[in-house]
């Protein structure tokens, strides 16, 4: 009666040659959970990764996959396929972690600061490629130092390039408020950037 | 244009061994614990319901449906 990911009835190949839709959809009429393992294997490594990358503890990251997981198994049925599945499971993803560091922390930066809390002061526009060329370590250097709202957000634009209208979303904002928010994280690496490497530049 | 950030999780997925095993243990035993408590509510909500409404002072359901009359007491009728 219990479900058993661990064991697999369809073939490898089976599963490599579906789509996540028509896993989804044999999901839902089968209830068989290899069609689920097929979603799993397909993305808990990437769900797992953003997950460690947001907490930056491997115990809290497995906790928050196989949270997530379950999320997503009991509300696969709400999945209406307006958006691709990934970008689906990785909302949830982000929306999960979110809220844990927000638990933890009671204090999670610009995700949930309000707008008007930031200064008057004018900062040129910054350009895309001056955050996306950042040298890989430099980078993680940042992220790590950026308040997880931030990072989040930043992670969600130039790591899965969602589009902005995903980012609504995903946060529930309208779009002026995502893209003052994206305005504001990436004015937050520059400064966390300059920071760190100040000397080093 | 050159993109650190993807550079970035390939780097991480690299560095960071994912305990898949534990994941879908969990995720298998956590369905399971809903399942089995569903299972049970099932079960019982009903009998608790009909509990309730005896304890308010009104008839349960299956009490008034006279199918389970005649079975309840099958010599009156």
């Amino acid at each position: 009666m219990f479900i058993n990911l661990l064991n697999p009835v369809i073939s490898g190949a089976a599963s490599k040659s579906m789509t996540d839709g028509e896993a989804i959809e044999a999901y839902l009429a089968t209830q068989n959970a290899n069609y689920f393992n097929v979603l799993y294997d397909r993305y808990s490594a990437k769900v797992f990764g953003k997950c460690y990358s947001l907490l930056k503890n491997e115990a809290k990251a497995q906790d928050a996959s196989q949270e997530i997981f379950v999320k997503v198994l009991l509300n696969l049925c709400k999945f209406s396929g307006k958006s691709k599945f990934s970008t689906w499971l990785y909302s949830i993803t982000y929306n999960f972690c979110i809220d844990v560091i927000r638990k933890n922390k009671k204090n999670i930066g610009v995700l949930v600061d309000d707008i008007s809390a930031y200064g008057d002061e004018v900062i040129d526009e910054i350009e895309d490629s001056e955050i996306m060329e950042t040298n890989v370590i430099r980078l993680k250097a940042v992220l790590n130092e950026m308040p997880a709202g931030d990072k989040a957000i930043l992670l969600m634009k130039y790591q899965d390039e969602f589009s902005i209208k995903d980012i609504c979303g995903i946060l529930n904002k309208s779009e002026s408020a995502v893209k003052m928010k994206i305005k504001r994280a990436k004015e937050k690496f520059r400064k966390t950037y300059k920071e760190l490497y100040r000397d080093v530049a | 244009m050159r993109n650190s950030f993807k550079e970035l999780e390939e780097l991480e997925m690299q560095n960071v061994s994912m305990p898949s095993d534990a994941i879908k243990n969990g995720i298998t035993s956590d369905i399971g614990i809903m399942k089995y408590v569903s299972s049970i509510v099932e079960m019982y909500f009903p009998k608790l319901a009909d509990l309730i409404i005896s304890l308010a002072g009104g008839s349960p359901k299956s009490a008034n449906d006279p199918k389970s009359k005649s079975n309840r007491y099958p010599d009156l009728n």
